[in-house]
């Protein structure tokens, strides 16, 4: 299940909770746990119960190697283990893609298989491989299954992450039930919930309907509709993704887990290095960990280095999805970032001179480069892509698309368009697209992000009022009412 | 209490609260039906096919229904009341397959309603499809009778703003009698829109077997409209095959599937002739109605003054059709029609 679906707020987390502080209150540390993994299992089988069965066999699979490691730290069968891992993630995820590729480079007719992916298996297999092989060094020891299970499973962050290591949960795990509840911390995660929910549910869907519309019809776009298209997508993936994240760690402090951060504002960086220590900053932690210092990081002179870089960006690339498209947007971060270090170790002994304007300035270019390597994140192949980047650098200068526009025509803004007579107005269509974009852009590239508002937040009426109003809106806009053209059979 | 306990009961405590109130308007209302018939005074917008037929089905009075795809949408109830005494409601989905038909049948004949007669449009193409295949999604929490999946209803954001407070800030009540009509307005009905409209498909050179779509149009009657007939034995049945425009028929030519269309029309009138509660109405062989493309606003929807024609048929029983012979004559006439028509003559003008 989805964290802003009925079945989650109703039920799912109400009974969490309950059921979590209830075992804990009655001093039954061990049975909370196993609660928790219950709970977790129930979340993922919810999606599918086949993918239940996946995730169980891999917690058996990577626990097994846990022991065998443990007792005696082997190399061999280390790479067993991950290459077990990457076996299961190969087939579910990239073997159709393996076939395609194959097809047209060897004129082949392989079948392709149709595979489901299972719901987040990256992020439970790279947190597995992060284990076994943290195992293997000697950093991680004697885990109890019902630790691992719980470790791999935990739902708030099984499904998007963020790619949490044993070092910063196992621990927490340990000390369940040893300490007073801290409403505090409790508090703040539901305040991140409600923040995160309305990130996701009212921010990045609203965004998401007009990059979809743009997506859907390149063919009718004018100049200036592209580069919404590209802007628009740009924000609904960071408000997505990183109000998700939210959701994750407020539900994780309101179970007294913190859960690591997982986006610090990444469009307020200035340079493509800094935006990837903000943006998926879990995911860089591990192909930094277990990638890029493996292959010697920055020990074998500048050249290795950099193309020890490329190697992790076209990795981190193929990681996000099965398609070339990835691989071209993780070549583009990949290039930028290896140009930008070299720029700063080249002239890094140089007096910098930071104007606020140069600051600002680095931003919007460094968002825009950004945002254009995410139209191959989103386009269904490179050629979808290529073809709206054609529009927005060459395309035809008209008025923007009413139709795009259209979808950011929210109901609840009906009223005040109308009681003010925006309506009657010759842009009036125009009002809340703009209003909206200037909203998005302003919270994702200048404004504080959503844990910093929970620590500066008064726990007065004021804020009461509104993450309330934020979570009734939030919710009222889980369901819409489906509507069809209805012209034609 | 500590603040922090205190701060977070009270944001839980306000949206309990906004929420119970939410829902209770909307049970109050209840712009899909769902639990009560509407209210007298409240103006009710009703466009929505998928979402407010079934609480319509259910909870609203009738003793008639329409049934059938987008050329069952012009009729207007009031004709039905007029000419043959009935208290009609329009139920119809536009592109509707035949498990639209069920799911709609499964809820009128679960009301408290006696239904004396149901109006059945069949649109032979929606009939080779997949006996569970629906045009669009289905809402099920809308379709079935448990409660505990009403939160996409109770709690939703465009029932309450779409279909409660814009009502009521601006109140245009739905005429139930002309309900999902047709956007088309009367100048769209003429052959200069509907020629510039067209697009001549290629001519296939495979025709299609004659049997082609028998085996999943006996599925689809079997499993999605049969049984309804069946255990409804006092309810009579007018089902009808709609009379699409000669650009239809040239479609089936170009398509190459004319003895394959013919058939499953046969087919599908013997099913029907063997109930004593059907009866079968064709109109596809009215020539003077689907050769003048004026009647038209594109190759098959027809001007509402043919659905009134139809309604009059209903009552006096022209063009019905009582047993298999007839129906063969009546396709044979179809299949003189198509021959007689000039479609050179049609396509040598640039419309």
């Amino acid at each position: 299940m989805l964290f802003n679906s009925y079945i989650f707020v109703f039920i799912f987390f109400p009974v969490c909770l309950l059921g979590y502080y209830g075992l804990l209150h009655g001093q039954r540390p061990q049975a909370a746990k196993l609660f928790l993994t219950f709970m977790s299992f129930w979340f993922y089988g919810y999606f599918n119960l086949s993918y239940l069965l996946i995730m169980v066999g891999s917690i058996a699979f990577n626990y097994l190697f846990h022991l065998l490691l443990s007792k005696k730290p082997d190399k061999k069968l280390m790479i067993l283990a991950v290459a077990g891992d990457l076996s299961v993630l190969f087939y579910f995820k990239y073997f159709d893609f393996f076939l395609s590729t194959v097809n047209t480079v060897f004129q082949s007719s392989f079948a392709l298989r149709g595979i489901l992916l299972p719901l987040g298996i990256s992020f439970f297999t790279f947190q597995q491989i992060s284990f076994v092989v943290d195992t293997y060094r000697g950093e991680v020891r004697n885990c109890s299954l019902t630790d691992y299970a719980l470790f791999v499973s935990f739902f708030p962050q099984l499904i998007a992450g963020p790619i949490v290591n044993h070092g910063e949960m196992l621990p927490q795990f340990h000390k369940a039930g040893q300490e007073r509840v801290r409403w505090e911390q409790i508090a703040e995660g539901f305040g991140l919930f409600i923040l995160g929910m309305a990130k996701k549910v009212l921010i990045a869907d609203t965004f998401g309907a007009g990059a979809d519309y743009g997506y859907d019809n390149i063919a009718f776009l004018g100049c200036m509709d592209a580069v919404l298209v590209i802007v628009f997508y740009a924000l609904q993936l960071y408000f997505d993704f990183s109000g998700y994240c939210d959701m994750a760690r407020g539900i994780g402090k309101m179970l007294g887990i913190e859960i690591p951060v997982n986006f610090d504002s990444p469009y307020k960086a200035t340079d493509i290095v800094e935006f990837w220590k903000r943006w998926h900053i879990t995911l860089n932690r591990f192909f930094t960990k277990y990638v890029y210092i493996p292959l010697g990081g920055n020990r074998k002179g500048a050249a290795r280095m950099y193309l020890n870089l490329m190697i992790v960006f076209l990795l981190s690339g193929l990681w996000h999805g099965a398609g070339w498209n990835y691989i071209v947007w993780g070549a583009m971060h990949g290039v930028l970032y290896v140009v930008t270090r070299f720029w700063q170790k080249t002239f890094s002994g140089r007096k910098k001179a930071r104007f606020k304007i140069m600051t600002i300035l680095s931003q919007i270019l460094l968002f825009a480069y950004v945002s254009i390597a995410w139209v191959y994140f989103r386009a269904k192949d490179i050629a979808q892509a290529n073809s709206l980047l054609m529009v927005a650098f060459q395309g035809k200068m008209q008025k923007i698309s009413l139709d795009l526009a259209e979808c950011f025509q929210l109901d609840e803004f009906w009223y005040v368009i109308k009681i003010l007579h925006l309506d009657n107005m010759a842009y009036s269509r125009y009002i809340l697209m703009a209003v909206i974009l200037a909203a998005g852009l302003y919270l994702a590239m200048a404004g504080p992000n959503a844990a910093q508002r929970m620590e500066r937040v008064k726990y007065r009426a004021g804020s009461v009022f509104v993450l309330a109003v934020l979570m009734v809106w939030s919710i009222l806009t889980f369901s819409g009412v489906s509507t069809f053209l209805y012209f034609n059979f | 209490m500590n603040k922090y306990k205190k701060w977070m009961m009270a944001i839980v405590l306000a949206v309990l609260t906004a929420l119970l109130l939410e829902a209770a308007v909307v049970v109050y209302v209840d712009p899909f039906f769902q639990y009560h018939a509407p209210l007298p005074d409240f103006p009710y917008l009703v466009d929505n096919q998928i979402n407010q037929n079934p609480g319509m089905a259910t909870h609203m009075a009738y003793d008639s229904v329409i049934l059938g795809s987008s050329m069952t949408v012009n009729f207007n109830t009031d004709w039905f009341e007029e000419l043959m005494g009935l208290d009609t409601i329009k139920l119809n989905y536009s592109g509707a397959y035949p498990k639209d038909q069920a799911n709609i049948m499964e809820r009128i004949f679960h009301s408290d309603n006696q239904v004396e007669t149901v109006f059945l449009g069949i649109d032979v193409m929606t009939c080779t499809g997949g006996v569970d295949e629906t045009k669009y999604p289905i809402p099920d929490h809308l379709y079935d009778d448990v409660i505990w999946n009403d939160a996409a209803y109770l709690w939703n954001k465009d029932v309450f703003l779409n279909y409660i407070l814009r009502p009521l800030a601006d109140p245009d009540k739905t005429d139930l009698a002309t309900v999902y009509q047709s956007w088309w307005t009367d100048e769209y009905y003429n052959i200069q829109w509907v020629m510039h409209n067209y697009e001549n498909p290629d001519q296939i050179a495979k025709e299609t077997a004659a049997d082609a779509y028998l085996a999943s149009v006996e599925a689809n009657l079997s499993q999605n409209i049969c049984p309804y007939i069946e255990q409804n034995p006092d309810t009579t049945f007018y089902v009808f095959f709609p009379p699409y425009s000669i650009l239809y028929w040239n479609d089936v030519i170009k398509e190459n599937h004319l003895r394959a269309t013919m058939a499953e029309y046969q087919y599908i009138a013997d099913r029907m002739l063997a109930y004593d509660n059907v009866r079968v109405f064709y109109f596809p062989d009215l020539e003077e109605i689907v050769t003048d493309l004026n009647n038209y606003a594109d190759y098959t929807h027809y001007h509402r003054d043919i659905n009134y024609y139809m309604t009059q048929c209903f009552a006096d029983g022209t063009c019905e059709i009582t047993d298999s012979e007839q129906m063969a004559a009546a396709l044979a006439r179809t299949g003189e029609m198509i021959a007689r028509f000039d479609f050179e003559e049609l396509f040598s003008v640039e419309w």
